[in-house]
């Protein structure tokens, strides 16, 4: 198992991890599953690292585009920012809301303890 | 009939959209005997297919006896009152299993309608249950569906494509009249294509997303897979328009398309452009599909439409740009499966903590694939890289958009092949991703510039007779024309001959 430490915010973000043509595959595929909260068997990790490393080498392709004062897209809407009324309405309900929980508890969402 | 050759006996005659409703409010055949007819499909296509994740027979048949009971009372009935319709299973329906073809969500059942549900229903659809698709939407083939693959039900030893590919096979094989699916890189039209259905996906903000999973917010849609154009429209004026429960939904009002296509109409004064990126110049185009493409742009002309070549001198980095967009959208709207508000939980370790909570439930909950993307979405999303990839993407993206802007100016809806092959077999791309990928070349590019598409089946390949798709895309909150312009190839086309599903897979 790839092991799953989150010490703070900021070992996640400044962690032990280089630029990509440093960094080991293993190093980056452990960095990004850590990231993303996914833990991954040995053998998973090496698969999936070594896809990563296949699809980012495509993706260089884009580094022959000229994108100097292009404006990245974020989304095809044009509306700009959209806001609604500011009114109540009925949510679910907390029964409702936990029904599909796995764990449970009063109404509430079950998770280990927090704070210590 | 296109698809006369899929009959059963004892059954009625495999009816599309339009002419089922016709039927039921004109009175020659109970809602009821529809549905059960529909469901005797199912029963009987469904053990090769594997089309469906869930069939809810006594919700359907329910629903059915309402509209049978709403016409004996006199009362008025829906534009889609009694048509037999699946939902992929991407989309909620209330008390219906919701799986997005994950283990991870396996078990749940959402509270709500999602609102284009609830709209099919407000116009009287039966909704016979959940379509397969590729886990998380993530996939051109089913196969990475947790549950197993749909077939094709032209050839069931060939992929029915994806990821809406459970809605493209049971459309093929006339289980139910057709069905809701999504499209974020071209989900609905490549299954389309393959199964030799019509795979419409609407304007990006035309169609609400209330109440369907995420999986990258910027280009998913929801669309219609129907057996002709005029049921796509059909559906597709049931779901259209907007919605305030999804802010991204637009309020620009909504044409009633399928009162449009009553006749076909010629195309003269219609012009449309064929990228050469898409044609002359496409790499890995099938030397059939081609041919089928260039028959089909014949057709076209013939029928008065100028045709004519367009370039998009960026789609060529459309493939890439998905790839870094989609991912890392997903990344992001993935975190919600956590093990503590639905889906799967990890047991608890002695010692476990939140964080290994969310870890241990995504690793044991994600197929191979989506932890793929979720893993180069966060990387292209990561401190140090979020320029060099994320923002890269995004911007070639503005530069596709642009490519197709300027296109659509000069033509009025652009042209060319919606796969660049036919069905494949089973497991032929399986482990290799990037070959997988590929394979959306053609459809990227409209989700990208939020463009509405149709893929429309053309002739049979000339070898292999397997369905070939041919693309149209239009300009943005013009379905209405893009419609018309199909409908008028299907039209010129005439019925396909195709070959009968039971005999190909002996």
């Amino acid at each position: 198992m790839i092991p799953m430490e989150y010490l703070s915010i900021d070992s996640v973000l400044h962690g032990p991890f280089q630029a990509p043509s440093q960094a080991s595959t293993a190093d980056r595929v452990a960095h990004v599953a850590r990231l993303a909260r996914i833990e991954l068997r040995p053998e998973e990790a090496a698969m999936l690292g070594h896809d990563l490393d296949r699809i980012l080498a495509y993706v260089e392709e884009l580094r022959a585009v000229d994108t100097d004062a292009v404006e990245p897209m974020i989304h095809a809407g044009d509306r700009g920012l959209v806001l609604r009324q500011d009114v109540e309405r009925d949510g679910l309900g907390a029964a409702m809301a936990t029904a599909g929980a796995p764990a449970t508890e009063g109404g509430a969402f079950v998770v280990p303890r927090v704070i210590g | 009939m296109l698809h006369a050759a899929l009959s059963l006996p004892g059954a009625p005659a495999v009816m599309g959209v339009v002419e089922t409703a016709h039927a039921i409010a004109a009175g020659a055949v109970r809602a009821s005997d529809v549905a059960a007819a529909a469901l005797a499909r199912i029963d009987a296509f469904e053990g090769d297919l594997h089309a469906f994740l869930h069939v809810d027979r006594t919700g359907a048949l329910a629903a059915a006896e309402r509209v049978d009971a709403d016409r004996r009372a006199g009362l008025p009935l829906g534009p889609l009152a009694g048509v037999p319709v699946h939902i992929k299973d991407m989309i909620a329906v209330a008390g219906m299993p919701l799986t997005a073809g994950s283990k991870m969500l396996a078990g749940w059942t959402p509270p709500l309608d999602a609102t284009v549900v609830a709209r099919l229903r407000a116009a009287g659809a039966v909704l016979i249950g959940k379509t397969n698709q590729d886990e998380f939407a993530m996939g051109s083939s089913n196969e990475n569906s947790a549950f197993g693959p749909s077939r094709n039900p032209w050839d069931r030893t060939r992929v029915a494509g994806g990821s809406s590919g459970g809605a493209a096979a049971a459309t093929a094989a006339g289980l139910g009249c057709g069905g809701l699916g999504t499209d974020t890189g071209g989900s609905v039209r490549q299954p389309a294509a393959l199964c030799g259905v019509v795979g419409f996906k609407p304007t990006w903000g035309r169609v609400s997303r209330a109440g369907v999973v995420a999986f990258a917010s910027s280009l998913d849609q929801v669309g219609t897979l129907t057996r002709s154009v005029a049921d796509a429209a059909a559906l597709y004026t049931a779901i259209a328009g907007s919605d305030p429960l999804d802010a991204t939904s637009d309020p620009r009002p909504v044409a009633d398309c399928a009162a449009d296509l009553t006749e076909a109409k010629d195309l003269r004064g219609v012009r449309l452009g064929v990228p050469i990126e898409y044609l002359d110049a496409a790499d890995g185009l099938d030397a059939g599909v081609r041919q089928r493409i260039e028959e089909a742009l014949a057709t076209l002309a013939q029928r008065g439409a100028d045709v004519r070549r367009v370039s998009l001198p960026h789609v060529r980095f459309g493939i890439a740009a998905y790839y870094l967009v989609c991912t890392a959208e997903a990344s992001a709207n993935l975190q919600r499966y956590d093990g503590v508000r639905f889906g799967h939980r990890a047991a608890l370790a002695p010692g476990a903590t939140l964080d290994s909570l969310y870890a241990t439930s995504r690793g044991e909950g994600f197929g191979p694939e989506v932890k793929r993307r979720i893993l180069l979405g966060t990387f292209a999303l990561s401190a140090g890289f979020h320029d060099a990839y994320y923002r890269k993407a995004c911007q070639v993206r503005r530069l596709v958009h642009d490519d197709f802007a300027r296109a659509l100016r000069d033509c009025d809806a652009l042209v060319g092949p919606t796969s660049p092959v036919c069905a494949w077999p089973l497991g032929a791309h399986a482990h290799d991703p990037l070959a997988m990928y590929l394979m959306d070349i053609f459809t990227v590019s409209a989700n990208l510039a939020g463009l509405p598409a149709l893929s429309v089946p053309a002739a049979p390949h000339p070898a292999s007779a397997l369905p070939v798709g041919l693309q149209f895309v239009g300009r943005a909150f013009d379905e209405a024309s893009l419609l018309r312009v199909a409908h008028a190839f299907e039209a010129a086309r005439g019925p396909c001959a195709w070959p009968a599903p039971a005999a190909r897979s002996e």
